[in-house]
């Protein structure tokens, strides 16, 4: 068996690999796809710990998590293409219409 | 003794304040017998009721009346009911306020018949109504408070009738303005004593003063801890009187009274002489159990001084002035002076009766004076007037009747209680009575002087009436500079209060005939009934004391009078012919001159108050005005604030980039500190 820490370790690279792109990348699609990474690098932890516990509510809040992920896809996606069409571009530098 | 409940006292201030509040609002379009219909109605519908409840008052063996309308104020431990209460005292006042008030609201349908604010004039006057019954009937300091501000916004409205000429507007404003620093001394006396008894109430104070085994013991508790209650009492005594300075024109607050004299005559008649400024001395006659020379003997030898003072010092005022009605302002402010002389020696059913006798006669003096002024379309100097006995007779003799009665001249109202009030000073202290006896001189010698000039020798009117009229005139009433001018007798509205209140003033002595009246067998063998009236108060200030035994008593009653008759034929005796050439040639040069100058400036007191008080005022309001308005409040509070707010958000601004990824950094970043600091 693998050792519980190799699973965290995974997921802390994996959140950060999902937060620095949440900061540099400029096209919302891949932004959008880097939050992913970062729920899933939580989901991770999740049953990680839910396993080496033996503690089933870590599976049920994997479960929730996925759930409300998906839902936020379809609403995130949704604007990125109400988005495009209207200003013909996803690049996220080129939308700072609240700035101050 | 407990009170009755009565709850149908509140018919008194009702009545009037409904005709008040109708006039108001619907009076300008209501045709004129309308108006007069409602005014009247409102008067008399509450004179009406301070009979029907001075009725039930001595039916139930003159046991207090009281009716708690609501509670007005709960604060903590303090409640203020609205309580409106009626005794001797409420009775004497309320009758006198509501029976020469309606007397005068008929006068006024004939005087003020052609003015354009007819209907405005009515409500005023039934406001005060109002208001003066509140002040009369309220039961405790607070609700007394309410009708002291109401008479005092009537008076206002009224003395500034006729708004439109600034002079007569200024008139009302410094009325206004002096009795609020009277005012302030009222409110800080009330607070006081609610502070130190917990309570407004007149009949809770009462029983808490009653309550107080030593006076001069120091309290330990409460917000006076540290002082004796008698220092406690003496100091809201006195601020009291602060505010009865200011309603009852005393020195050094008498200046807004004689300025008041712009109002329409018959204002002048019912605020201005018979009720508002008497409030005063009802005000201190009630809380007789604070004013009292055993509770505070230094706050009443301050009454009693004061009053002593502003009696001949107003008196003498009144020698040396031209028009009419100033001439009846300062003998209101000297008989108040009376007034106050009486009460600040303990002599309250003499102040009292004083009250009355001079609500009746000098009522009818102004309403008198208001006759001559109608008639002779708007003129009030007397130097202009003369013979007038003729064309106005009833005028003449009910003007001379109360003449006689203000005077002092047996056997008239006012020698009765003017002589109580001299009998007392007599006894108590001689240098107040020397004042008494010096302004009763004064006083029958301005009265000579102003119906000589008035009414006898001949017509000046018709000659005079030329380019130099006009100051100070009643203005609706002036009109034109024709050479032979109209005279404007007096119709019945304004002849019939006059001959009741002369009337009054002339029987009016015998509610209280001084004790040496006494006699055996001059009325159908019994003797006759004497001082009833003190008798009749004697459940609020106490049983009437004989001080002075019977001859000295018969003494100072035979000088007194001889003393105002020949004062009184002095006066006339001089002026008859108008005004004395002998007497202008002895006034041109030397001490004479100066002496007449000073009275007829009026001691200059205007011209002090002008320099200590109003211009180091008015110059302080221009500095705030020119310099703190603009550069500190406007400047420094009002834009420096708004300069603030804008200059740092523009500043702050530049954090706001719009980019979702700088914010995210920020957040990010801050997240991770945390996490670094919490673990």
């Amino acid at each position: 068996m693998i050792a519980p820490s190799f699973y965290l370790l995974l997921a802390s690279v994996l959140f950060a690999i999902g937060a620095i792109g949440v900061l540099v990348r400029r096209n919302a699609i891949v932004v959008f796809m880097c939050i992913e990474l970062m729920l899933n690098a939580a989901n991770l932890v999740f049953v990680t710990f839910a396993r080496q516990r033996a503690d089933v509510s870590g599976h049920v809040y994997v479960m929730l998590v996925m759930a409300v992920a998906a839902a936020e896809v379809a609403v995130g996606l949704a604007i990125i293409v109400a988005l495009f069409r209207e200003r013909r571009t996803v690049n996220v530098d080129e939308l700072r219409e609240l700035r101050g | 003794m407990r009170p009755e409940s009565y709850s149908l006292l509140y018919l008194i201030p009702l009545l009037p304040l409904i005709g008040a509040a109708t006039l108001t609002l619907v009076g300008a379009r209501l045709p004129k017998a309308l108006v007069v219909l409602v005014a009247l109605g409102g008067s008399l519908g509450a004179f009406a009721a301070s009979i029907a409840s001075t009725w039930v008052f001595y039916r139930l063996q003159e046991t207090p009346l009281e009716a708690v309308l609501w509670e007005w104020i709960a604060v903590g431990r303090y409640t203020f009911d609205f309580t409106l209460g009626f005794d001797a005292l409420t009775s004497a006042l309320i009758l006198v306020v509501t029976g020469v008030g309606f007397l005068i609201h008929v006068y006024s349908v004939g005087y003020m018949k052609e003015d354009p604010g007819f209907f405005r004039y009515f409500a005023y006057l039934n406001f005060f109504i109002f208001a003066m019954s509140i002040l009369a009937l309220g039961r405790s300091l607070p609700v007394m408070f309410i009708g002291w501000e109401g008479v005092g916004l009537a008076s206002y409205l009224l003395i500034g009738f006729w708004y439109s000429d600034p002079e007569k507007a200024l008139a009302g404003k410094k009325a206004f303005i002096v009795n609020r620093i009277g005012d302030f001394g009222f409110l800080i006396g009330i607070f006081t004593l609610v502070g130190l008894f917990g309570t407004g109430d007149f009949q809770l104070l009462k029983e808490a003063a009653a309550g107080l085994r030593d006076l001069d013991e120091v309290l330990k508790i409460g917000i006076f801890a540290g002082y004796t209650p008698r220092a406690v009492i003496t100091f809201a005594c006195l601020s009291l009187f602060v505010g009865a300075c200011g309603k009852s024109a005393q020195i050094p607050l008498y200046v807004w009274l004689p300025d008041a004299m712009a109002g329409p005559t018959p204002v002048s008649a019912l605020i201005h002489a018979a009720t508002m400024v008497t409030a005063g001395v009802y005000m201190v006659v009630r809380l007789n159990f604070f004013f009292s020379p055993s509770v505070a003997p230094i706050a009443m030898h301050v009454i009693a001084w004061v009053g002593g003072l502003t009696a001949i010092f107003a008196a003498s005022i009144g020698l040396a002035q031209n028009d009419i009605k100033k001439v009846l302002a300062y003998s209101t402010v000297s008989q108040l002076g009376y007034m106050f002389l009486a009460a600040g020696l303990g002599a309250y059913s003499a102040a009292v009766f004083h009250l009355v006798t001079h609500a009746f006669f000098k009522a009818c003096l102004f309403l008198g004076s208001g006759a001559v002024i109608h008639a002779l379309h708007g003129e009030q100097d007397m130097r202009r007037m003369g013979g007038l006995r003729r064309p106005l007779p009833v005028v003449f003799w009910t003007f001379l009747i109360s003449t006689l009665a203000l005077a002092g001249v047996a056997p008239l109202a006012g020698f009765f209680s003017k002589d109580a009030i001299l009998a007392r000073a007599f006894d108590v202290s001689r240098p107040l009575w020397m004042l008494g006896f010096l302004g009763a001189g004064l006083t029958a010698l301005y009265m000579g002087r102003l119906l000589g000039l008035t009414f006898f020798g001949s017509a000046r009117y018709n000659a005079a009436h030329g380019a130099d009229v006009g100051h100070g005139a009643d203005a609706a009433h002036g009109h034109g500079t024709a050479k032979e001018i109209h005279l404007h007798k007096p119709d019945l509205w304004m002849r019939t209060p006059l001959i009741l209140l002369g009337a009054l003033a002339a029987v009016a002595g015998l509610l209280n005939l001084p004790h040496v009246f006494h006699l055996e067998g001059v009325a159908g063998g019994h003797a006759l009934e004497t001082q009833w009236f003190d008798h009749y108060l004697s459940s609020v200030v106490g049983a009437p004391q004989v001080l002075l035994d019977a001859g000295i008593e018969w003494l100072l009653m035979g000088v007194s009078v001889v003393w105002a008759v020949f004062w009184l034929f002095a006066g006339y005796a001089i002026y008859r012919r108008g005004p004395s050439a002998t007497l202008e040639r002895a006034t041109r040069s030397g001490p004479a001159r100066w002496a007449h100058v000073v009275l007829r400036e009026k001691w200059f007191v205007d011209e002090v108050y002008e320099y200590v008080i109003v211009i180091p005022v008015r110059t302080m309001a221009s500095f705030f005005a020119l310099f703190i308005d603009p550069f500190v409040i406007d400047g420094l509070f009002v834009k420096g604030s708004a300069l603030g707010v804008r200059s740092s958000g523009r500043g702050l601004s530049w954090l706001q980039t719009g980019n979702i990824q700088s914010y995210a950094t920020v957040f990010v970043v801050a997240v991770a500190a945390i996490i670094l600091w919490a673990v």
